[in-house]
């Protein structure tokens, strides 16, 4: 039993814990949490309900602080800055409607730049 | 009628206990990464698990011998110790996913904080397989996961290429990352032919008593059950295939699943997905508990069952409270339950063969099975999966390191 759990920490250290550390690969990742940002705030401004809202906008900025300290890339960091600064925004606020749906815009650009970076 | 009715009630239960998190995080990310490329593994997984729990079903009403004290008499001691400890890493790795799934789920419901709601899952999930009887404990979270459906009509409202789904039924190579693909391909039919479904399906037709004449009702509940719990897999992987794909949304989260079922639904779909995941992965977490104790419980001997009521099996009622504390502590540490998930799932397919030859020895011994040992169709099928399970349980471990856990 131990052997074996020795054996899953080594597989995951081999594995890299699933942080990319290729540009084009982080971009990739910036791009998707900010898409998947961007139906959770569109979703908030039709209506969600509130606690959803908040602790999923908190996990989405928890995968982005996992990948923050590997991002070299100047222009991604700044990328991955405004989708965490738009996701807290929206967990701060998840029942404002109108505020959503200017963060659903932010959020939209945020993964089109992202997605520039990817390539 | 009586028993038409009977009949029902178990696929019902079965639809709703079929999904677990390991079907939920793999047919999402699944759908997210490729579309609908990979639904043919998900008709590899319910095949295979549909021929064993047919199999083992069988051999629990009419020998009244239960998978562990199988594998014990066929393998021996030794052998049998090694798949008793490989299934037992197996069993725990997932109940700590599905605890960890109870209170991510939770936490989505009530925003209050993970670690408080770990407490409360682990507490209530105690309360219920202390008290509960066997058929209310399977019937109601059966029941309460068929909420999940909520998938299905999700697939549709989100008008997928109808096209491009059934063209996903023809297996395939695949285009994109190769590595990527098939570690998809060993998670989804690993997820769906997960060993703690045959422990608990092979210890639940002994629970329920079932005898040669309840035949029919193992077969409908197996073949019925499990292709209807097979549609929600598919529905999942459909609805990420047409709703995140295009938008390059990666599904690493609980939530996101939860979020498919909102876009095209609205609150009420994001409602019903939140209690559907929160009872199917509950109940996953119970049989997961339980497949630990009565794996144990059977191989040593003890006196085991539910229907024997705690005190009468004092020895079973103890292995499941320390697999469920094991499991909380593991998951108390912090770390992510979707990563347990995938990997409980690909450690369980590297155990499948260990679970798998010795009920198909069994169900073939005429000596245990008189008449109702296995026919042509049932060993053509059971070997045939049994070759498959082989050839994933070899490319498991390293698909997951050349895949980068999926990530490519």
């Amino acid at each position: 039993m131990h052997r074996a759990f020795l054996l899953a920490a080594a597989l995951l250290l081999i594995c890299g814990c699933g942080v990319p550390q290729q540009l084009s690969k982080q971009a990739e990742e910036v791009h998707s949490v900010a898409a998947e940002g961007a139906l959770l705030a569109h979703e908030a401004s039709e209506g969600s309900l509130d606690t959803f809202t908040r602790e999923h906008a908190k996990a989405l900025r928890k995968l982005l602080g996992q990948l923050r300290p590997a991002i070299e890339d100047d222009r991604l960091a700044h990328t991955s800055d405004s989708v965490d600064a738009a996701l807290a925004n929206l967990a701060e606020h998840p029942g404002d409607r109108t505020n959503a749906g200017r963060l659903e815009s932010r959020l939209e650009d945020a993964a089109k730049a992202a997605d520039e970076l990817a390539g | 009628m009586k028993n038409v009715f009977g009949i029902a009630l178990g696929i019902l239960a079965a639809i709703g206990g079929f999904v677990d998190i390991g079907d939920i995080v793999f047919n999402v990310a699944a759908g997210a990464t490729f579309g609908y490329q990979l639904l043919w593994a998900v008709v590899l997984g319910v095949g295979g698990i549909i021929t064993y729990a047919e199999m083992c079903g069988r051999v629990g009403a009419v020998s009244k011998t239960a998978v562990f004290d199988a594998v014990r008499e066929r393998l021996g001691f030794g052998v049998g110790f090694v798949a008793l400890l490989a299934g037992e890493l197996v069993n725990l790795m997932t109940l700590a996913a599905e605890i960890g799934g109870v209170a991510i789920a939770l936490q989505l419901l009530s925003g209050l904080s993970y670690r408080a709601l770990l407490v409360l899952a682990v507490l209530v999930l105690a309360l219920v397989l202390w008290l509960m009887p066997f058929q209310w404990i399977e019937r109601i979270f059966g029941y309460c996961g068929l909420a999940l459906l909520v998938f299905v009509v999700a697939a549709f409202k989100l008008h997928p290429d109808w096209g491009a789904v059934a063209h996903g039924f023809v297996p395939s190579t695949g285009s994109g990352n190769g590595w990527v693909y098939a570690y998809f391909l060993v998670g989804l039919a690993g997820a769906a032919m997960i060993p703690y479904e045959v422990y608990f399906y092979s210890s639940g037709a002994i629970e329920e008593q079932w005898g040669p004449k309840d035949l029919g009702l193992n077969r409908a509940n197996a073949v019925i059950g499990y292709s209807l719990g097979g549609l929600l897999s598919f529905a999942l992987m459909i609805s990420a295939g047409a709703l995140l794909l295009p938008q390059g949304i990666n599904a690493e989260l609980l939530g996101t699943a939860a979020l498919v079922a909102e876009a095209p639904l609205g609150q009420a779909g994001l409602i019903l997905a939140l209690v559907g995941i929160l009872f199917a992965v509950s109940g996953a977490a119970i049989d997961s508990a339980f497949a630990g104790a009565y794996s144990v419980a059977q191989f040593f001997g003890w006196e085991w069952g539910k229907y024997r009521h705690n005190a009468g099996a004092p020895r079973f009622t103890l292995a499941w409270m320390v697999m469920i504390v094991l499991a909380f502590l593991i998951v108390v540490t912090g770390v992510d339950p979707i990563m347990v998930t995938e990997l409980s799932v690909i450690f369980s397919v590297v155990a499948l063969p260990l679970t798998y030859i010795p009920i198909l020895l069994v169900a073939n011994d005429r000596a245990y099975m008189g008449n109702y040992a296995n026919g042509v169709v049932a060993n053509i099928l059971g070997v045939f999966y049994l070759v498959v399970v082989l050839v994933i349980a070899v490319a498991a471990i390293p698909l997951l390191v050349l895949s980068n856990m999926g990530q490519g």
